[in-house]
């Protein structure tokens, strides 16, 4: 630690001295020797300590073994960080040395805020790895004639930015987000339909996005499905404002991220040759905590106007922050819960997805500790066998495979018993204007929709005995049930029941 | 277009995040460590203990 503070301190008289590159890194320098020297050091003394156990274990050899096997995964931890934690700190040195797209207005107030880096190899080689060819194919098109071709910044947001910023991930990109400035719109949307007079693009659309689904915000949303060798892929551009519109004309923001009003860093990987700009780790974690909060205060399926529900969209959203490279997988639903209160601004929505996360968390947390485990019990009901013999890569891609399971899983049951109680509740109400013998069949119709409710009933009540809160894996698939029950299973039967009640005193008239 | 070198606004935004990216890391590495340090200390406690009482029953047997 003495070493560090001598170097902190010649860091102290280094920032006042003159401000130029070297000086950059010399600190890039010193701190990378810190990482090191702190890892050698460490590696000693648990060397010394892991020595001084081995003598005296004696005969006590399995228990040797398991904390043997605990410091390996430990010291893997270690190591993973701190080369994740090199790297970040090399980019930091790396010169803006983009070339600037031709038409791109580098003098601009969006341009001055946004800084565009070359992505690490690292992140460059996940892109080039984990997204599929016709992806790329899609993506390096429609950069390279339309958004490289803008005055001010765009970026590509969503799954194909959160892929190339996660370690462990199965997921395969499906759609093509992008998000960039409204000023670009005419001409993007020219370029767009030369493309498809061209047969390259389809379905080409516009749509002016609404705040929470009421008054229009003024992002115009770009539709269209991009031709690739094997078929089509979907495109969703957002034409946000930027700092002139927000600064200068005093709109507000109407993106989740708002590129070139806030500072920002974007990062440039090549994809078949052609530069794209992909949104940077922060920017992924800030899109997914404000997804979180809306998939939270949003939620309506069929009018029910759950809000502080989780829907499926949530449960993907935080296990998406939680596998970021810099969280920590164990514990990060911590850092959500804080870090949603400090997204900006604040928020009314905020509020409530923070509290209902907390709620959950608190109620997760007091779960037995003991057992399967809900992602480990998903994976077997499933047949779901991953193979490695990495204990993290199991542990994440199990858990994104059981997050998908219990994804689809509540979404199609929240649906269909949504539709089936809209159905019923009309029959219920023409029964109770025709004859008893309508009001019969409704009842007979009402006991076998409660009785379907029960099977899913139990089978959720099934999962959460599962649930093991010791594995914080668990906490994601959990997530979606408690409300499930409460918001959907309780009130339908609640409602069923008055129903029931209404067509029995009808019978009796 | 030619390489743009860092304006010294820059240059003072990098160090910052520099030194944010370490205060973070120290922040996480101290807690892996840590665990490390206590399942091996634990472990060596536990022993010495064993020992001790082992000592002392031989004594008394004696």
């Amino acid at each position: 630690m003495d070493i560090e503070k001598n170097q902190d301190n010649k860091n102290e008289f280094i920032k006042s001295s003159e401000i130029n590159q070297e000086i950059l890194e010399l600190k890039n320098k010193e701190k990378k020797a810190n990482i090191k020297k702190g890892y050698s050091q460490n590696k000693e003394l648990i060397k010394g300590l892991a020595q001084k156990a081995f003598e005296l274990s004696n005969q006590k050899e399995t228990e040797l073994d398991i904390i043997q096997k605990k410091v390996k995964v430990l010291d893997k931890q270690d190591q993973e960080l701190s080369t994740e934690t090199e790297n970040k700190i090399e980019q930091e040195i790396k010169e803006s040395n983009i070339d600037h797209l031709p038409n791109y207005q580098v003098e601009s107030e969006e341009a001055k805020l946004t800084e565009i880096i070359s992505a690490s190899e690292n992140i460059q080689e996940r892109f080039e790895e984990k997204i599929s060819p016709d992806m790329k194919e899609a993506i390096a098109l429609v950069c390279g004639r339309v958004f490289n071709k803008g005055t001010k910044p765009y970026e590509l947001i969503g799954s194909n930015s959160y892929i190339a910023h996660t370690e462990y991930s199965e997921k395969i990109s499906e759609d093509l987000d992008i998000i960039f400035s409204l000023k670009d719109l005419d001409m993007n949307l020219a370029e767009l339909k030369t493309m498809q007079e061209e047969g390259l693009i389809k379905d080409l659309s516009t749509e002016e996005l609404r705040k929470f689904g009421q008054e229009k915000n003024g992002c115009i949303k770009v539709s269209c499905l991009i031709k690739t060798t094997n078929g089509w892929k979907e495109m969703e551009a957002f034409a946000q404002n930027m700092h002139d519109e927000v600064v200068n004309q005093g709109k507000d923001t109407n993106g989740l991220i708002n590129l070139g009003v806030d500072k920002h860093r974007v990062e440039v990987v090549v994809v078949n040759g052609v530069k794209v700009n992909i949104a940077n780790e922060k920017t992924v974690e800030e899109l997914y905590l404000k997804n979180i909060v809306n998939e939270f205060a949003l939620y309506d399926l069929n009018g029910w106007e759950k809000k502080g529900s989780v829907s499926a969209k949530a449960l993907q959203r935080i296990f998406n922050v939680i596998n970021l490279d810099s969280q920590r997988f164990e514990d990060s639903i911590n850092q959500i819960i804080e870090n949603i209160k400090n997204i900006d601004p604040p928020t009314p929505e905020a509020e409530i997805a923070q509290k209902s996360l907390r709620n959950l968390w608190t109620q997760f947390k007091a779960l037995p500790a003991e057992g399967t485990g809900l992602v480990k019990y998903l994976m077997t009901e499933n047949n779901i066998n991953i193979e490695t013999n990495d204990n993290r890569e199991r542990k994440v891609l199990s858990t994104e495979a059981a997050v998908d399971i219990i994804t689809i899983e509540t979404k199609k049951d929240m649906q269909d018993m949504s539709d089936r109680y809209q159905d019923l509740e009309k029959k219920c109400q023409e029964a109770l204007l025709n004859s008893p013998e309508k009001s019969q069949e409704a009842i007979e119709a009402i006991d076998a929709e409660i009785k379907l409710l029960s099977i899913t009933g139990l089978k959720y009540k099934n999962y959460l005995n599962q649930v093991n809160s010791a594995d914080k894996n668990d906490f994601c698939v959990y997530a979606a049930m408690p409300q499930l029950r409460n918001h959907f299973i309780l009130p339908i039967i609640t409602r069923l029941m008055k129903n029931r009640k209404d067509l029995k005193d009808k019978i009796k008239q | 277009m030619s390489a743009a070198k860092l304006n010294p606004t820059e240059i003072k935004q990098r160090l910052k995040n520099i030194n944010d990216l370490y205060e973070d890391y120290i922040q996480k590495i101290e807690k892996i460590r840590n665990q490390e340090k206590d399942i091996l200390t634990k472990f060596i406690k536990k022993m010495e203990e064993q020992k001790i009482t082992e000592i002392r029953k031989s004594i008394q047997q004696q």
